[in-house]
């Protein structure tokens, strides 16, 4: 044996007996982390940017004068919808009893540091930890998401395939999958995928006819490639983005073809009787992501939606989106709520980045009404939070907080889903500032 | 950003030809395969140190395949797409997979393979690592297409892609 094989040989054996993990007296090989609440999390970013007042204040357009008041998200929220001066396309809500009705509300919640800009109020919400970073495109966020905390701290430890990220836009929103963070990183980071790219655009174009690989043909590139790397002393391995198990890679890959060969087969997060040129961005991505959460079940999925954030210029579409992105969260909510596995063992959790200002800008749409930026005032730090699951782990029907005593943060949620997920308390100390939302749980 | 692709396209073909540095690694592989010149290509793998960027990878598969560069729209769209997988791995094989079956692919069929395997190794380490195999490395790849009569172009080509050495110039 040559010297350098013997050393290489020997090394890994040390360092074999060092990282040998300990079996337990249950066969186990490493004791489980904490407690767990339920074994799948889903996060909606319900975001583009929400004002409290057209949300759990349910004041539709009384802020703008015309005193008529109406509950806009029937599926999310327990009231009625408004009776006149309509302006958006009424969708019947598709759950019998509200969201909030199946679980817990903090109808005054605070995101108290940085700017209110849509990229700082994702970073926050993913991070746990405020930032003043603007737009930083296309860069990973400083602090570590909850995609990696998940990975890396539970135990058995989790692929992938399990940790899902799926955003209806791009920009900055792709590298929120993992961070930068030395300690944690792609190797903990989430899949990623942006429904509108892939199922929609030109993604059909051009990965309708893309392979996938049958085990014995895995093996013949796997092999081949094995022996090219050998034969080459440097690593991909600054290649972003997180890398999955071969296996894993077939399986994804053999869902999007599925999808893109198929697309009558798939459920689609709208109303039967609406047209698909009624579908939004934000309903792409909720179908889209049923269909990951369907398909693989993972124990932590996070989506976002956006299209609301034309209240910028457009209040009525605003109106509209939000009731659309509402409808999108119940239909959510009504599959898992049917399905074998997620059913009774799903917490989802429903926030806004971040909300917008009081005061109009000078915009006014086709019926007159004012346009709202969020430029960092009071009113668009204010938030809500829905958190929903199984009755015997999230109270029913309670609300926590009010105005004048506001109860949790945007940064409560990362630690709250680490709660819920069972290891919070392998995260270290001193990462997260928030606090765990305990009001929800029995 | 177009107006800065074409730039950059403009100004490599004014000073590509204008300019008489010679830039060892900048190999047309089809000229080798073709013989319609002689050019260098690199004469051992150690010469590569440099990774190439995610465009620069997608820009030389689709060379390596259609034997012309990508348009810069087809370029952009690919690109899109590329962001909107978090794994980039999957990603590199998926678009791969669909510029190898297209009709404009410029790839030997399985038969043709398998009529001449030796040139087919040698033709193949020329146009994906731009250099000749080692004898050792022909030998091992050759024997893996002969003993195993399901191996297919793709399969080949694909593990090319796919290894290391393909990500670095």
């Amino acid at each position: 044996m040559k010297r350098r094989d013997f050393i290489k040989k020997a090394g890994l054996t040390t360092a074999g007996v060092f990282a040998a993990p300990y079996i337990l007296p249950s066969g186990m090989l490493f004791a489980p982390t904490g407690t767990r609440l339920a074994n799948h999390v889903v996060f909606v970013l319900f975001g583009g940017g929400i004002r409290n007042q057209e949300a759990v204040k349910q004041m539709y357009i009384a802020d703008q004068g015309f005193g008529v008041t109406g509950n806009v998200m029937n599926n999310m929220l327990t009231g009625a919808a408004p009776s006149s001066n309509i302006v958006y396309n009424q969708w019947a809500p598709i759950l019998g009893s509200s969201i909030q009705s199946q679980g817990v509300v903090f109808p005054e919640m605070r995101y108290t540091q940085g700017p209110t800009g849509h990229y700082n109020g994702h970073t926050v919400a993913m991070t746990g930890n405020y930032t003043e970073t603007g737009l930083n495109l296309n860069i990973n966020p400083e602090h570590p998401t909850i995609f990696e905390y998940y990975r890396k701290h539970n135990s058995p430890s989790q692929t992938a395939l399990n940790a899902w990220w799926l955003s209806e836009g791009l920009g900055p929103y792709p590298s929120l999958n993992y961070s930068q963070h030395e300690l944690y990183g792609a190797t903990y980071g989430a899949n990623y995928m942006r429904p509108n790219s892939i199922f929609g655009g030109k993604g059909p174009d051009y990965l309708t006819d893309a392979s996938v690989y049958q085990p014995d043909d895995v093996t013949r590139i796997e092999n081949m490639k094995n022996f090219f790397d050998v034969n080459f002393d440097k690593t991909a391995d600054d290649l972003p983005g997180v890398i999955n198990t071969r296996a894993d890679k077939e399986a994804i890959k053999d869902m999007i073809v599925d999808v893109l060969n198929n697309p009558t087969t798939l459920d689609y997060a709208k109303p039967s009787s609406a047209g698909f040129n009624e579908l939004t961005g934000d309903l792409i991505n909720i179908t889209a992501a049923w269909k990951v959460l369907d398909t693989f079940k993972p124990e932590l999925t996070v989506i976002n939606t956006f299209n609301l954030d034309v209240c910028h210029s457009n209040f009525s579409g605003y109106i509209q989106n939000l009731h659309k992105a509402d409808y999108g969260v119940g239909w959510l909510w009504d599959k898992i709520q049917n399905d074998p596995v997620l059913a009774n063992d799903t917490v989802m959790i429903c926030m806004p980045e971040h909300g917008r200002n009081s005061q109009p800008n000078n915009l006014l749409d086709a019926n007159g009404l004012a346009a709202y930026d969020h430029t960092s005032d009071a009113n668009s730090r204010e938030l809500f939070s829905l958190i929903v699951g199984p009755p015997g782990v999230i109270k029913q029907n309670q609300s926590f907080g009010t105005a004048g005593s506001p109860v949790g943060e945007s940064i409560d949620i990362v630690p709250t889903i680490a709660h819920i997920l069972g290891f919070e308390d392998q995260i270290p100390s001193g990462l997260l500032p928030g606090r765990i939302l305990t009001e929800a749980f029995i | 950003m177009k107006n800065l692709i074409i730039l950059i396209i403009t100004s490599f073909l004014i000073f590509g030809v204008s300019c008489k540095k010679k830039i060892e690694e900048q190999v047309v592989y089809d000229n080798v395969i073709y013989d319609i010149d002689n050019v260098e290509v690199y004469s051992s793998n150690a010469q590569k140190t440099k990774q190439k960027s995610p465009e620069l990878l997608i820009s030389i598969m689709y060379a390596d395949l259609y034997n012309q560069g990508i348009s810069t729209t087809e370029l952009l769209e690919v690109a899109e797409i590329y962001l909107a997988t978090g794994d980039k791995t999957m990603f590199n094989e998926l678009i791969f997979s669909h510029f190898f079956k297209a009709p404009a692919a410029v790839v030997p069929t399985d038969a043709q393979m398998r009529a001449d395997i030796d040139q087919f190794v040698d033709d193949t380490y020329i146009r994906f690592f731009q250099r000749h195999p080692s004898e050792y490395e022909k030998h091992y790849v050759t024997n893996l297409i002969t003993n195993d009569a399901a191996v297919t172009v793709e399969n080949v080509y694909t593990s090319f892609v796919l290894a290391n050495e393909y990500f670095f110039y």
